[in-house]
């Protein structure tokens, strides 16, 4: 026999579950636009049924209502991966453009003031030189030319230096953020392990740091039973190399970034590589350009139009040979300047290639996670057309499971209050 | 696919920001007139660009030059041609002064002259171009022949100054002395054949030939035609220089300038797409479910 008030029961557990929906419609829409949320759903199933006999002699199935059984988050991990592999290819890109970017602007060419065109009125001026020995203002114009020349190599030298010196920088405030958020996962997976791996909001906050530490190293992430993942360094190869997260606890940390394969750490490593190369190119052709107008060592500079202070050259160490003047006038070593003005174009079109390269590869790296962004937020966004829908589903289930109430009450009255009068 | 509202605001951002940068950089070269701005525009260009503009910077020089070559060239042409002036007069003088009927007063008379004649070849042996000495060769801060008797010693300098009017072109701009008023022991030196012609009229007894004052002249011809030569020559790498000068600024141009037409209706074309896509973007973020349930 069924209990007089299992309807009451059934109302109520009705109640509950719708009451349980809108709750959860009404944090989906408020975290519409929160990073990294993930949407929610509730998830209910119909309580056991009740044996009853019917008139057969067999037993019926009579309803007991709803039961709430979880309220789980809509996720895709293999998206998840998909998207962390991209961030770290993206930001390792990123970082070798803006650096490719700022190479352009300190080689300063095509222009009217970059080396090429100092070189070209060095040139110049050793022609009326030659046109006029005895001029002094020949001699005059030919230093100050040379003077020219070394400044401008100068700026090109220390803009360098400053490069990889903000490179450094950025390498030593990476690897802390990185091991900060190594760091707080390893926190969050202790509190996701205390609460159980319901713990949606949790979990979203743990996934948007581990996609954060994707796009500043390249990482493999393995899931555990109870809701934590163990986070590692991926190398090159694709194989796990130094474990930074084990469940809950932070086994390791990044020394310097230089293990990173990929990821903004890489790309801060790859771009002083970078920079060192193109600063060791600017230098030889520096060296080559002097060398043919002539360079001599500082402490006996005689009629030559350079001299460098030791026996080693250095861009930084270059000076132009200030005795130079009608008295002493310069000596060309007529090396073959033209051949250095080839190497220089080379060296500007060899960093336009590989910069217009590094520009279409972030475009494209762009465009690849943004397709994947969108296929993962086509599974765990919010749809706001969705939750108002899902809104006036759920408000009138309530309104029907509370209606249901009433009749079972008034039904109740019946057997109550009216039988038996 | 289930389409967000995140997903459409992140893509609609994404595509205003694309086409407003297309269309900044579109801007840019606008309102510069240059295509190329920095090497990754365009790698090969800028660095076939960097070239030209070595080349036309050294034709620019290539021209100085030429113009220093010119003046030097004409300047020693007219200090010639007034040079074979005063000997024709020289020569006059010689076939008066042999005249037996001259008085010894006549005869000093006409080798007073004659020593000015020589005081002037003097003179334009030591002509100056800016300040240089044209006929000391690369000496050009010295005078040739300081003095009178300067000739004897041969104290001119005989190299030849070169002057580069071309890649590896290279052209002598100067006359020697000695092609001009001959060494000091060659047959018909200038000023030692007017300094015996004038001491001849003294003495009474002429000692120069008048075969000696035509040797003296034919040299000062032969010279100016060499001069002359070479003047042609300069000119007509001038001529070259220009034509080359006209084609490199031309293809120059056409690297690195803007095609103006071009660019404005691509201009147009991208700020046109960019308000489409901000006129789409507002239509598409507004409405929700939301605005029709009341």
């Amino acid at each position: 026999m069924v209990s007089t008030f299992h309807g009451l029961e059934l109302g109520k557990r009705g109640l509950a579950v719708t009451q349980a929906s809108i709750t959860t419609t009404g944090q989906n829409i408020a975290n519409a636009n929160t990073k990294g949320y993930s949407r929610q759903q509730v998830n209910a199933s119909a309580t056991p049924s009740l044996d009853v006999w019917t008139t057969g002699g067999k037993s019926g199935q009579l309803g007991t209502g709803v039961s709430l059984d979880s309220i789980t988050r809509v996720r895709d991990v293999f998206l998840d991966r998909q998207h962390h592999d991209q961030a770290s290819t993206l930001g390792e890109s990123q970082v070798k453009q803006q650096t490719f970017d700022r190479l352009e602007t300190i080689i300063n060419e095509p222009s009217k003031t970059g080396l090429s065109s100092s070189m070209d009125k060095l040139w110049a001026a050793w022609q009326d030189v030659a046109n006029e020995p005895k001029s002094s203002a020949a001699q005059t114009v030919l230093k100050e030319r040379a003077i020219e020349f070394v400044n401008t190599a100068q700026a090109m030298d220390r803009d360098m230096t400053y490069a990889i010196d903000d490179l450094n920088l950025q390498q030593t405030n990476t690897v802390r953020d990185a091991n900060e958020l190594v760091k707080q996962i390893a926190e969050l997976n202790g509190s996701i392990k205390k609460a159980g791996n319901q713990a949606n909001d949790l979990l979203d906050k743990r996934d948007l740091l581990v996609g954060e530490l994707s796009t500043l190293a390249s990482i493999k992430v393995t899931a555990n039973a109870d809701g934590t993942n163990n986070v590692s360094l991926r190398k090159a190869d694709g194989t796990a190399g130094t474990e930074l997260v084990k469940g809950d606890v932070q086994s390791d940390s990044i020394v310097d970034g230089s293990e990173a394969s990929g990821g903004k750490l890489a790309g801060i490593i790859e771009s002083k590589a970078i920079v060192g190369k193109y600063q060791t190119e600017l230098a030889n052709t520096v060296e080559q350009f002097v060398t043919a107008n002539g360079l001599a060592a500082a402490s006996a500079p005689g009629a030559n139009l350079f001299t460098k202070e030791n026996a080693a050259f250095k861009v930084s160490e270059l000076n132009a040979n200030l005795t130079i003047s009608k008295d002493n006038p310069a000596q060309n070593a007529n090396g073959d300047v033209s051949k250095v003005n080839k190497s220089f174009q080379s060296l500007v079109s060899e960093l336009g290639a590989q910069s217009q390269s590094a520009t279409n590869s972030v475009k494209n790296n762009e465009a690849a996670l943004l397709a994947t962004d969108n296929r993962r937020m086509s599974v765990t966004g919010v749809s706001l057309d969705e939750e108002m829908a899902n809104l006036i589903m759920y408000q009138h289930s309530y309104s029907a499971a509370a209606r249901f109430v009433s009749t079972t009450d008034q039904m109740l009255d019946v057997i109550i209050n009216q039988m038996g009068r | 696919m289930r389409v967000t509202q995140q997903m459409m605001h992140q893509n609609s951002v994404r595509h205003m920001n694309q086409n407003l940068s297309r269309f900044e950089k579109l801007n840019n070269q606008v309102a510069s007139g240059k295509v190329l701005s920095r090497p990754s525009d365009d790698p090969n260009g800028v660095s076939k660009a960097m070239n030209l503009k070595s080349t036309i910077a050294a034709n620019e020089q290539f021209e100085r030059n030429v113009d220093e070559a010119k003046l030097w060239l004409d300047e020693s042409d007219q200090t010639i041609n007034q040079v074979v002036n005063v000997m024709q007069r020289a020569r006059e003088l010689a076939v008066k002064g042999a005249n037996d009927t001259l008085s010894a007063s006549d005869r000093e008379a006409i080798a007073i002259e004659v020593d000015q004649l020589n005081e002037q070849v003097r003179q334009f042996a030591n002509t100056k171009v800016n300040d240089n000495y044209i006929f000391n060769g690369t000496k050009t801060d010295v005078a040739p022949f300081p003095n009178a008797d300067s000739y004897l010693t041969d104290s001119f300098d005989a190299t030849k100054k070169l002057v580069t009017i071309g890649e590896g072109v290279t052209v002598d701009v100067n006359v020697t002395a000695d092609q001009i008023f001959g060494k000091s022991e060659d047959e018909g030196n200038l000023f030692k054949t007017l300094s015996d012609l004038a001491a001849g009229l003294r003495s009474g007894e002429n000692t120069v030939s008048l075969e000696t004052i035509d040797i003296s002249i034919d040299r000062l011809l032969g010279t100016a035609a060499e001069v002359g030569a070479r003047s042609n020559r300069v000119e007509s790498i001038e001529n070259r220089i220009q034509d080359t000068m006209i084609d490199l600024e031309a293809r120059l141009s056409k690297i690195e300038d803007l095609d103006y037409a071009e660019a404005i209706i691509k201009l147009k074309s991208e700020e046109s797409v960019y308000q489409a896509s901000l006129a789409s973007s507002a239509k598409i973020i507004q409405p929700s479910l939301m605005d029709f349930l009341r």
